[in-house]
């Protein structure tokens, strides 16, 4: 079996724009990576909005925190957004207090992130008909 | 075609129909009521199978029964509700003929008490039937049963006429029971001829109970309000009687602890229940019952008359090309989120989903929705939150997507993930997690760590008495004192659909915390398998193996949580391997024993957890006694202090293992729920940082907690280059997303979660000093005996 680390250790669930990604276990660089590498063909076949669902994460350290960031800066180059749902207490206190809060968003449910982006997909749908 | 209940009366079996004695008893009431200026009009509601025409045919006898109550005049709806080549092709006119038919054939039956299915009334023509209805006092409303091709209003005001003659005539007032509409297609013609059958019988006062799955009819205002009454699946009490009925062999007995299993995840729906028994019966060679309930259910989800019907629905409205688009979505939608019963959807996802226009999604919803396959709230969806139906769902869907059913190892695990289990027959992730993290230097007989053994030794003792026999076992294994246990992501396989849970838990033998005395365990959970073979063994062992490569070196021990049983050859490779495993029988002694520990003669109890107690010893597999660390220290202040360390290697994830430590020594010390998670990140991003400084990964991170009376101060030292961290400045998260280094995250995190973070230098290093005061209630807390409870 192999070591090598890909994109199938991460659930995924895609829909048309959007994408809810499961990552599970120690939110690392190594995790924060798959992350990373997932996204990225993501945006590349036209999702725009990402979801990640911070359920089965049961901790994160701050070097995954800069992978995120990172991932928040391609998806922001994307006109997309990110979210983050389902944080537990400790980890929506880092994003707190990081600010991190200024450039993703953070729901409780992959529900209300799903509203969030409707309503922002609806709004950006009619920004560009001007 | 007969529209009257003759056969359908003649197949009920009373005995069948349990628990709807009080629905019987109110819809009794309501139709018997002598009030002739309010009878009522009564749509009978529920799922499909949940007894809707059970309920009515048993009224239906229970009146024909109980003389001077009333006469039931019964109509079968259900042929016309037939899709396909077979179906009916009656036009309205033609509907209307046959009902009336039926309605003078039961009336001339009643009242002259005939048998309906004898001669001279069954088989008896339109005019041999206008002769008997001339008898029995039908009068001029006779003509038009033989009159061509009425028309429709004509139809309706014979049909009205002829509930008039009765409803005046002397003797008992008629009631009309119309079974069978759920199955009618929305546009059927069927629709016209009941709405103008039910306007017939508002006119005359006749009572009139109605089966549709839907409860509401269509709209029709002339007719006015119809009354609701629902149905819902049977209680646990009547399922059991149910369930007893049912006739398995002979000590069978696991059948009927399936079918108790089943009964409430089909939500006591008794037509689906039957179904599954009788499928069960259909499996007598299979003999493992896991397996036997699983094919079962598979049965009952594909073939069965339910699994029919909605086949059937589900066809009549979704056009071909569609089908397996819409089974995927349906699927996807069917999960819902966690806490809630089920998951919502607009119109524009299922468009999106499905790949359609926007009028086509509208036009799919509403079908979809009239079916019974989902049910609308504003502008919301949401699939039927019924498991038989999302079952049929899934499994329709994953058939359209090719394979399902053509192997047998991929229909397993899909019904594995179906068929909820006896929480008694299988661990949850949490109670693994919560099993590793209770081991706690207990001594544990060890053949219930080797499958092999356990059932070579006690194979032959009745199960009820090998839990006894195996606390007198003389070979024993001590277990480690688990400071952490961590759920790793699951790698791809190629052997399996899904990947095995992996746990592994950090612990330290003796109770020494050195890294010598390190001992990783790591867990792999195929309690979901019936039988383990060579195949999960194999996939175990290589992802065991890239678990050690990640954490380094250091002493591991593998262990395999199977089912049921293990394959003889899998023994062998188990053996080679060294790896332990427990089944199913072995995991519930051992749970047992760690958490109730008794002794047996002769033997030393189980021993509870040391913790951070000072001063224990231990003894060490050559017999040596060998004093533990922690070492008591009283600070200036005067305080007592306790004071644990922790040495973990300078590699990658030893600080999960400083994290857990500290968490489980703030846990100690009495800090709160939101201190602890505090604390434990900020140890994590220390050790993090002394590990990116250290030269190689053979140094060491040492950690040293000292606990006193209102703080917690952690020192992690670590050999290397000496460095200012704290001279950083705070990250800006937007100036982040345009920096090509995204890092420095981790010293404002000490700073937020810690009272005070200081660095200096130390023996060829650096050493980070974090403390946390104690809030005023945490002190408190502390402060009380032991024994004192809160007022």
């Amino acid at each position: 079996m192999t070591a090598q680390p890909d994109d199938l250790s991460i659930p995924i669930e895609t829909r048309d724009d959007f994408a809810i990604i499961r990552p599970a276990g120690y939110l690392n660089a190594l995790a924060g990576d798959r992350i990373d590498k997932v996204c990225r063909g993501l945006l590349d076949n036209g999702t725009r909005y990402v979801i990640i669902n911070f359920r089965e994460v049961s901790m994160v350290n701050t070097i995954g925190i800069s992978v995120l960031v990172g991932i928040i800066e391609k998806v922001l180059e994307h006109n997309g957004l990110v979210y983050f749902t389902e944080l537990g207490a400790t980890d929506r206190q880092i994003f707190e207090v990081l600010n991190l809060t200024t450039v993703a968003l953070i729901f409780d449910s992959d529900d209300e992130a799903c509203d969030h982006l409707e309503r922002d997909r609806e709004a950006v749908r009619r920004a560009e008909q001007g | 075609m007969y529209l009257d209940f003759t056969e359908a009366i003649q197949a009920l079996p009373k005995q069948r129909l349990l628990g709807r004695e009080t629905a019987l008893d109110s819809l009794y009431r309501r139709v018997t009521d002598g009030n002739s200026f309010s009878a009522p009009l009564i749509a009978v509601a529920g799922v499909a199978g949940i007894g809707k025409s059970e309920v009515l045919r048993s009224l239906a006898v229970r009146l024909l029964e109980d003389d001077g109550a009333a006469v039931p005049l019964y109509f079968d709806f259900s042929p016309y509700g037939i899709t396909g080549p077979e179906a009916p092709q009656l036009s309205a006119e033609d509907l209307w003929a046959e009902l009336h038919q039926s309605l003078v054939r039961q009336i001339v039956a009643h009242s002259q008490e005939l048998p309906l299915l004898a001669p001279p009334l069954c088989g008896a023509g339109a005019h041999e039937l206008a002769e008997f209805a001339y008898t029995a006092g039908l009068g001029d409303w006779i003509s038009r049963l033989t009159s061509p091709s009425p028309s429709l209003r004509d139809a309706e005001q014979t049909w009205r006429g002829i509930l008039h003659n009765r409803a005046t005539s002397k003797g008992l007032r008629p009631v009309i029971f119309f079974d069978g509409l759920s199955l009618v297609g929305r546009g059927s013609e069927v629709w016209s001829v009941v709405r103008g059958a039910v306007r017939g019988a508002r006119a005359e006062s006749i009572a009139m109970l109605m089966e549709n799955r839907r409860g509401v009819m269509p709209l029709w205002p002339e007719i006015g309000s119809i009354e609701r009454f629902e149905l819902q699946g049977l209680h646990a009490g009547t399922l059991s009687t149910l369930i007893e009925m049912f006739e398995f062999p002979d000590g069978d007995t696991t059948a009927a602890s399936m079918a108790e299993h089943v009964a409430q995840r089909l939500e006591g729906n008794p037509l689906l229940i039957l179904h599954w028994a009788e499928a069960w019966r259909e499996f007598p060679d299979i003999k493992n019952n896991i397996r036997r309930a699983e094919s079962t259910y598979l049965r009952l989800i594909s073939v069965s008359l339910p699994a029919r019907r909605w086949r059937a629905c589900f066809e009549r409205v979704i056009p071909p090309a569609a089908r397996t688009t819409l089974l995927r979505t349906l699927a996807a939608f069917s999960e819902p989120p966690r806490g809630q019963a089920f998951r919502t959807f607009s119109t524009e996802e299922f468009r999106l989903r499905a790949s359609l226009s926007r009028e086509a999604a509208e036009t799919m919803l509403s079908e979809l929705e009239y079916e019974g396959f989902i049910r609308r709230s504003g502008e919301s969806y949401a699939v039927l939150p019924h498991a038989a139906l999302r079952d049929w769902i899934a499994f329709h869907a994953a058939c359209a997507d090719g394979g399902a059913v053509e192997s047998g190892r991929p229909v397993a695990e899909f019904m594995r993930r179906l068929l909820a289990r006896n929480p008694a027959d299988e661990l949850s992730a949490p109670m693994i997690a919560s099993l590793l993290d209770g081991f706690a230097l207990q001594i544990v007989p060890l053949p219930l760590f080797q499958y092999e053994q356990y059932y070579e030794a006690l194979g032959e003792i009745p199960a009820d008495k090998r839990r006894h026999e195996v606390l007198q076992a003389t070979s024993t294994l001590r277990l480690p004192e688990v400071i952490g246990v961590v759920h790793d992501m699951p790698m791809p396989s190629a052997g399996s659909a899904t990947p095995p849970s992996l746990y592994y838990a950090h612990g330290f033998r003796d109770g020494v915390y050195r890294r010598s005395n390190e001992e990783t365990w790591i867990v792999g959970d195929y309690t979901r398998l019936p039988t383990l073979t060579t195949l999960e063994i194999e996939q175990f062992i290589g992802a065991a193996a890239d678990l050690e490569r990640r954490l380094g070196s250091g002493h591991y021990t593998r262990w395999i949580l199977a089912g049921d049983s293990v394959s003889p050859v899998a023994l062998e490779l188990l053996g080679r391997h060294h790896i332990f495993c427990s089944a199913s029988e072995q995991l519930k002694t051992f749970i047992s024993l760690v958490e109730s520990p008794e002794s047996a003669s002769g033997r030393q109890p189980l021993q509870t957890r040391a913790g951070l107690a000072p001063h224990v010893q231990t003894p060490t597999a050559t017999g040596r006694r060998v004093p533990v660390i922690p070492i008591a220290k009283v600070n200036d202040e005067g305080l007592s202090a306790s004071t644990t360390r922790l040495s973990v290697v300078a590699d990658q994830e030893s600080e999960i293992v400083a994290a857990a430590m500290a968490e489980k020594v703030a846990q100690k010390g009495g800090f709160d729920a939101e201190a602890i998670g505090q604390i434990k990140m900020a140890v994590l991003e220390g050790c993090l940082n002394a590990i990116e400084h250290s030269p190689n990964t053979e140094k060491e991170v040492r950690l040293t907690f000292y606990q006193r009376a209102d703080e917690l101060e952690i020192a992690i030292e670590n050999e290397g280059e000496i460095f200012d961290p704290l001279a950083v400045a705070d990250p800006d998260p937007a100036a982040k997303l345009v920096d090509k280094n995204k890092r420095g995250w981790g010293i404002k995190l000490m700073r937020e979660f810690m009272d005070d973070v200081r660095y200096e230098p130390a023996r060829g290093g650096m050493c980070l000093r974090l403390t946390k005061k104690k809030k005023a209630k945490d002190k408190e807390a502390v402060s009380r005996p032991s024994g004192a409870r809160k007022a």
